[in-house]
């Protein structure tokens, strides 16, 4: 009786080893170009200065860099992203893949008096019109 | 002993090596497919075919679950013939058929049945898991793409791939679950069941003892003789 017993928690064990939810699938939801995501910030607010232009305007100069590890295994050369900076007016901008493999951009915007510079940025899809995966970032001059 | 043999087979030789010696064939109706035939009281025959002296004979004929059914018949010289035997069932027989058949009956119920149905189970199970396993290599393919996927539209066509293929693996992954449970079920269920029809049931057995079981017989033929003895 005990090998009975024995034989049918084997098999019931063994069961249960076979066909779990699948992991990659149940966690597929990091790249960034995803409606769905779930990771993490994926672009860096490197920085937020002042420059000047050659027609000596004074302009508002963010560079923000999107880490090679965070971007899709098929690295495009380059990619929109929507962005807004403080009150200003949304815009779409493009970044593109640097020599280290990484994607960098600088965005320039007129200074309105402001010394903290909050930076709201997410990917950028044409057709259809979308924007996701908006994270926000604030530094100050 | 040698001697003996010796003499039988040289004396039978002059005896029925040059006779007139005919074939014999019984066609015995039986369902069994075995019969055994006593001719003259002497010889004793397994076979359907001898050979005879011309004359008349008599041959008892039994089989298992038989009466015995004893046949005169004719032999010409040079002529083949053949005796129609026809055999009744005994009394003991028609019990036996009725037990037998009660017998299969409760075996089937207690072997055929849940081993055909954890058999199936199985086979279910089987199928279930296999088409699992390909869903998920397929699922696997493609979680492979949506990393890669460099652009939005690719990667909302790869998730809504995903999310076609997952349903349908786990519809899989449930169907194999709920048959590999039915199955482990019948399966104690055939162990069960089984193991009290063979604490509960004894297989009917037909009294088979030949009537001539003790008999011995030489049988002569063209080319001197055979003797045979009734072992069991």
């Amino acid at each position: 009786m005990k090998r009975y017993v024995f034989a049918i928690i084997s098999v019931g064990l063994l069961f249960a080893s076979c066909l779990k939810k699948i992991d990659e699938v149940e966690n597929a939801s990091t790249n960034i170009f995803d409606p769905n995501y779930t990771g993490g910030q994926w672009w860096v607010y490197e920085d937020v200065s002042l420059v000047t232009n050659s027609n000596n305007d004074t302009k508002i100069k963010i560079d923000i860099l999107v880490p090679e590890e965070n971007v899709p295994t098929l690295n495009p050369v380059g990619f929109s992203v929507w962005s807004q900076l403080n009150e200003y007016e949304g815009r779409v901008d493009s970044l593109s893949v640097d020599y280290s493999g990484d994607y960098s951009g600088a965005l320039i915007y007129d200074p309105d008096g402001s010394t903290d510079f909050c930076l709201q940025l997410g990917i950028y899809n044409y057709d259809p019109d979308t924007i996701v995966n908006v994270f926000s970032e604030c530094k100050s001059l | 002993m040698r001697l003996l043999l010796l003499f039988f087979l040289v004396n039978s030789g002059l005896a029925w090596g040059q006779s007139d010696s005919s074939v014999v064939k019984f066609l015995v109706e039986v369902d069994n497919g075995y019969f055994e035939i006593l001719i003259d009281d002497k010889i004793y025959l397994k076979n359907y075919k001898t050979k005879l002296p011309p004359g008349l004979h008599t041959a008892k004929v039994w089989s298992p679950g038989y009466i015995t059914n004893e046949v005169s018949f004719n032999v010409t010289a040079g002529q083949e013939s053949e005796v129609h035997v026809k055999m009744a069932h005994t009394n003991q027989h028609a019990q036996f058929e009725r037990d037998y058949a009660d017998y299969r009956m409760r075996f089937h119920k207690s072997l055929t049945v849940p081993g055909t149905a954890t058999l199936a189970g199985a086979l279910t199970t089987g199928t279930f898991m296999m088409l699992a396993y390909d869903k998920k290599r397929t699922l696997l393919g493609l979680v492979d793409s949506y990393y890669a996927a460099p652009s939005y539209n690719e990667v909302v066509n790869y998730k809504e791939q995903i999310n076609v293929n997952y349903k349908k693996y786990n519809r899989y992954r449930y169907g194999y679950y709920v048959a590999g449970g039915l199955t482990v079920g019948a399966l104690i269920t055939t162990f069960y069941t089984y193991r009290k029809f063979k604490q509960n049931n004894e297989e009917p057995v037909l009294n088979s003892r030949s009537p001539f079981a003790d008999r011995f017989s030489w049988s002569p033929n063209g080319y001197g003789c055979t003797f045979k003895w009734r072992i069991g």
